[in-house]
């Protein structure tokens, strides 16, 4: 198993074993990830040792419940390289200024942190609040989420996603974590 | 500050862009002087952002990630980065070496086909095959899909169930079908898929999924080598068989190693 303390230990201590271990397993499914969308492997190598890079950074300051470290580092990857693509968008229009290593991380590790305290809170919502949500971001039409829910109308839908995400941004903000990690 | 129900109203119609110009025009002066409005649509945005694959919310600089960044300059991290250099260097070469022999064994595999293939017209399969292919391929020993308590695998148990009611055209179809929409290589899935096709006499099929567990850089990798000498030892081709054994045999961490040596030295 991967996800006790001696793991974590021996991924904090550097132990050649333990690195070896999450290459073997987890490198292939990133590589993979990040041919299937558009990058190369060195690519996939820069992800994989920044995202190591975060999880070791976070698991030092803070008291992170890792329930399975693959499926941990293999989010931080995806999310990594989701900003590097939305990045290169940005930059293309010189909105972003250049920044140091030091400082991309840095901005990562905010907004990952940021990913993951909304990604708690969604779950605490009520179901048919996660459902509708789901649904509004997987940008299924007004119209369908009426008829599964018997709305009136589409205005009474927006109503509802609206009060859904209000909820939800309710209960981001309320969070002691909020205050330290908002813009 | 919390808001009240009539900032929430008006802002609903504010995002859902149901105001006229002038409405507009006076409730984002009413934003302008409002951290509290600010935030919620800052936020609001974010969470926007956070879910629009195409998309990413950038942090512009705040004293968090200015002190997040100090994080990323201290010598512990630094000398972890470096570590993490070697390790993946490490990797990196290792992958390669096995990538070329594999490779290696790919070409003399294919050489000792044709051979085995043309031995094969000429002489009939021995029953000795047949029999060391029956007493091997017992399927128990494939581990289990379904994870206790994950109810999120359900499609994964109702392989299972298939593949034990040996409805192998369903359970190859469904395995395929489950690593499609897997982003992860699944060496399970590879493993229940390759000894469905198997089963189903799908030769070659079965034998380019072992190879690509083989390939898959994952802990059960080795298993492939085992898998595909079943496959030629039902196909009757001893020469590829032995090739495939001596494969399992070349590390004694290997899956069936010491079946492996019994059966090269029954087939030598």
């Amino acid at each position: 198993m991967h996800d006790n303390n001696d793991f974590i230990k021996g991924f904090l201590d550097g132990n050649p074993k333990v690195l070896r271990a999450i290459y073997t397993r987890s490198f292939p499914f990133v590589l993979k990830y990040i041919i299937s969308h558009d990058g190369q492997k060195k690519d996939a190598e820069d992800i994989f040792q920044n995202a190591l890079l975060i999880i070791y950074t976070k698991l030092k300051q803070e008291k992170i419940n890792i329930q399975s470290f693959d499926n941990y580092l293999f989010t931080v990857c995806k999310n990594l390289w989701r900003r590097e693509n939305a990045k290169k968008r940005v930059t293309t229009n010189d909105l972003l200024p250049l920044v140091s290593e030091e400082l991309n991380l840095a901005a990562f590790y905010v907004e990952q942190s940021q990913w993951e305290l909304y990604q708690e809170k969604l779950k605490s919502l009520s179901v048919q609040c996660q459902e509708i949500l789901k649904m509004l971001f997987e940008k299924v039409p007004y119209a369908h989420i009426v008829k599964k829910y018997g709305y009136a109308s589409q205005t009474v839908a927006r109503q509802r996603v609206f009060k859904c995400k209000s909820r939800l941004i309710k209960l981001i903000q309320k969070d002691k974590r909020y205050q330290r990690l908002k813009e | 500050m919390e808001l009240d129900d009539i900032q929430l109203e008006k802002l609903e119609r504010f995002l859902n862009g149901q105001m006229d110009a002038a409405e507009k025009n006076a409730f984002q002066q009413e934003i302008d002087a409002s951290i509290a409005l600010q935030e919620f649509i800052g936020t609001y945005n974010q969470l926007d952002a956070f879910e629009d694959v195409d998309n990413w919310p950038f942090s512009r600089g705040n004293d968090r990630m200015k002190e997040a960044a100090r994080l990323f300059l201290k010598k512990d991290t630094i000398a972890f980065a470096s570590t993490l250099n070697e390790a993946n260097f490490q990797y990196q070469e290792h992958s390669k070496q096995t990538r070329g022999l594999w490779q290696r064994f790919a070409i003399v595999g294919s050489v000792a086909a044709c051979i085995a293939l043309l031995l094969y017209v000429i002489f009939p399969s021995t029953p000795d095959l047949n029999k060391m292919y029956v007493d091997h391929s017992s399927w128990e020993e494939l581990p289990s899909l379904a994870v206790k308590g994950d109810s999120t695998e359900i499609n994964k148990v109702i392989l299972e169930q298939v593949f034990q009611k040996e409805d192998y055209l369903e359970s190859a179809a469904m395995s395929e079908q489950l690593l499609e929409e897997s982003d992860f290589m699944d060496p399970t899935l590879l493993l229940y898929l390759g000894v469905s096709q198997l089963e189903l006499d799908q030769f070659d099929a079965a034998l380019q999924t072992f190879t690509t567990l083989i390939e898959s850089n994952t802990l059960d990798a080795h298993k492939g080598f085992w898998y595909t000498s079943l496959v030629y030892l039902k196909q009757g081709n001893t020469e590829a068989a032995i090739e495939a054994l001596e494969m399992v045999v070349s590390n004694k961490y290997n899956y069936k190693y010491s079946e492996a040596r019994k059966m090269l030295k029954a087939l030598r």
